[in-house]
């Protein structure tokens, strides 16, 4: 069974060196996922920064729990994280894909498994992270590799 | 919103502690039963076999150290010094297993576990020199340098890629995934240790802060292994040689401080090896089981991780890189180990049967040196464990290259790595450390298995490398020089150049 994995591997490297081959070079256009995910990551950054915003006003109208602020902090982190990387998407730049893909998992799943009435925020972002790999977004982005 | 089902599934599983016991009693029939006959046994066949190589050529060991780098045809450096080697390796062995892998093998198996850690150092050691040399002798030349490691000795050597698949599979489970989380659960439980939380009253704090504690080490994971930000895996590791000093330093203090009851502190650690403390359950065989099994987490001698770094130095001879790797097992149970258990035994009277693994290493801290070192030892613990996940993630990765260069194979790799360390911040310590010993295990056991087979060779090379020495010369080894040997590929003149 693993000998044939081998095989499946060696295949599968030999159509991609085919593909490389004899891709034209030419960019496609830019496809609707795309399009909706460049806002989609914009809109995300802000509501990110918006709850830490709140968080900390709350916070600060409040006695102060160091936890909060922690967390409110890293929220706003994640919301500068997330608009940087979706200004990547914007300039075309390969790799904002990837991070924004991990980024957007390493956010989602605390926001579900520990912080509950946040599971909303966290559906939007895995919806952001299937934007980008819906199939013609991969096709886009494989056509950006091979440039 | 309500937690989704599944979600709230794996959180559970993560801190359940009916998960631990069950892991933790599946761990102990396999290392009880298995693991740990042939870890003694392959250790006490490889020690009579090479002529206790790893008492023997002690001096040997030091000698290589002052090695010159090979170079090649142009006289540029081919790879990095049998020096650098040793402080690369000694670098990634110092880490969580030497601070908070003692604390737990003195609670859980009193001091007498110091001991069989040690003599498992000793054993363990030809162990070690075997795999490492092997490692050496069916290494490849990448694009990058030289890799290897038990994978490749596993096809190369034995003919069986099937094999060094299991093998790669098995060690990307262990090292990135289980014991990275290992790693950021130390480093979470430091850290909510130095800020002082209660773990009943501030219980809600500590889970949340272990939370943000794992998403920043997830982020910082992702930045070094998806190639954004290589600059924080270099300064990590720059800092680490230094962080190990300082700890070793600390440990010094405390003892110095302590001078008078170190007779009874060495009698203590041999008395109980051999006599049944009451506050230990489970007898002798736990504290030998917990012994060995924390000091193979600590030392890795013979669980086949170190031969993967040492195959990527370039030495004139195989069983130079074997000593080389040894005198790394001697360096971290020996030294850095025992400066734990010191401290521990010196300053925690109460240590053996409390909970917590870390906590106790800082307790004593404290005891002896005031509150200020919880935030030292949560900074040195940061550096060696966030030093130790990336050289986890570099063995997965060169273990996934062996099996397959699919980029979405790797990619997918790269997320599940960084999705480990949020796992291991947040779950219950006992579930990551039983699950992390289980897996080490079945390593351990195929590393050996394959080592033990390919002793001959191993053994060949060491006749080699001491027939030169008594002719008083620089030991090198060339593939002409056993013509009988397969799958070598490196080896030649221009391997084997020196400046």
């Amino acid at each position: 069974m693993l000998g044939a994995i081998g095989r499946a591997h060696a295949v599968t490297l030999r159509r991609n060196n085919r593909a490389s081959a004899s891709s034209p070079g030419q960019l496609p256009e830019l496809p609707g996922a795309l399009r909706v995910a460049r806002w989609w990551w914009v809109v995300l950054g802000l509501v990110f920064a918006g709850f830490a915003g709140k968080l900390l006003l709350d916070e600060f109208s409040a006695q102060r729990n160091a936890t909060t602020l922690l967390f409110a902090g890293l929220l706003c982190a994640a919301g500068i994280a997330v608009a940087f990387l979706a200004s990547g998407l914007w300039r075309t730049d390969r790799r904002a894909r990837s991070h924004l893909t991990w980024l957007g998992l390493i956010l989602a799943l605390p926001l579900f498994l520990r912080f509950g009435r946040y599971s909303l925020l966290a559906l939007l972002v895995l919806v952001g992270v299937l934007l980008l790999w819906t199939p013609s977004s991969i096709k886009y982005f494989r056509a950006l590799h091979r440039r | 919103m309500p937690r989704l089902p599944v979600v709230s599934d794996v959180m559970n599983w993560l801190q359940n502690e009916d998960v631990a016991t069950w892991l933790g009693d599946q761990g102990n029939v396999l290392w009880g039963n298995i693991v740990l006959p042939v870890v003694i046994a392959a250790g006490l066949y490889f020690t009579i076999r090479t002529g206790a190589v790893q008492l023997r050529l002690l001096p040997n060991m030091l000698k290589t150290l002052t090695d010159k780098a090979l170079v090649d045809e142009n006289g540029n450096k081919k790879s990095i010094s049998a020096f650098q080697a040793f402080t690369i390796s000694a670098a990634s062995r110092v880490g969580v297993g030497n601070i908070a892998g003692v604390a737990t093998a003195i609670a859980v198996g009193g001091a007498g576990a110091v001991f069989w850690m040690w003599t498992m150092a000793f054993i363990g050691g030809a162990s070690s020199f075997v795999e490492s040399t092997l490692g050496q002798l069916y290494k490849r030349q990448g694009k990058d340098g030289y890799r290897g490691g038990p994978a490749y000795y596993m096809q190369h050597g034995l003919g069986a890629r099937w094999l060094g698949i299991i093998f790669a599979i098995i060690l990307v489970v262990t090292f990135p995934f289980a014991f990275s989380s290992l790693q950021a659960n130390t480093i979470t439980a430091t850290i909510t240790g130095a800020v002082g939380l209660d773990a009943t009253a501030d219980a809600a704090q500590i889970t949340t802060l272990s939370w943000v504690i794992g998403v920043a080490l997830a982020v910082l994971t992702a930045l070094v292994v998806f190639g954004g930000v290589r600059r924080i895996a270099k300064v990590t590791e720059s800092l680490v040689p230094a962080m190990a000093v300082l700890y070793i330093v600390l440990g010094i203090v405390v003892v110095s401080m302590n001078i008078g009851q170190l007779p009874h502190v060495f009698g203590m650690i041999y008395s109980e090896a051999f006599n049944f403390n009451s506050a230990i359950g489970g007898g002798l065989g736990m504290v030998l089981l917990t012994g060995v099994k924390r000091g193979m987490f600590s030392n890795e001698a013979g669980l086949g991780s170190a031969p993967n770094a040492g195959a990527t130095a370039s030495v004139t001879h195989p069983v130079k890189q074997g000593l080389v790797q040894t005198l790394g097992v001697y360096f971290d149970t020996f030294i850095v180990c025992t400066v734990t258990a010191f401290i521990i035994l010196h300053t925690v009277p109460d240590a053996v049967g409390s909970e917590g693994g870390v906590a106790i290493t800082q307790l004593g801290l404290a005891n002896a040196l005031g509150s200020w070192t919880g935030t030292l030892l949560a900074v040195i613990i940061f550096l060696l464990a966030f030093s130790s996940v990336i050289g986890n993630y570099y063995y997965g990765e060169a273990n996934i290259g062996f099996i397959t260069s699919n980029p979405t194979v790797m990619t997918v790799y790269r997320l599940l790595a960084s999705l480990a360390v949020l796992g291991g911040a947040v779950a219950a310590s006992s579930v990551v450390w039983n699950f992390a010993d289980g897996i080490m295990g079945i390593m351990a056991l195929l590393n050996l298995v394959a080592i033990i087979l390919l002793s001959p060779k191993a053994l060949a090379l060491l006749k080699h490398y001491t027939a030169q020495l008594r002719d008083g010369k620089d030991p090198v080894f060339l593939a002409s020089d056993m013509p009988g040997l397969r799958g070598i590929e490196c080896w030649e003149p221009s391997d084997v150049r020196t400046q």
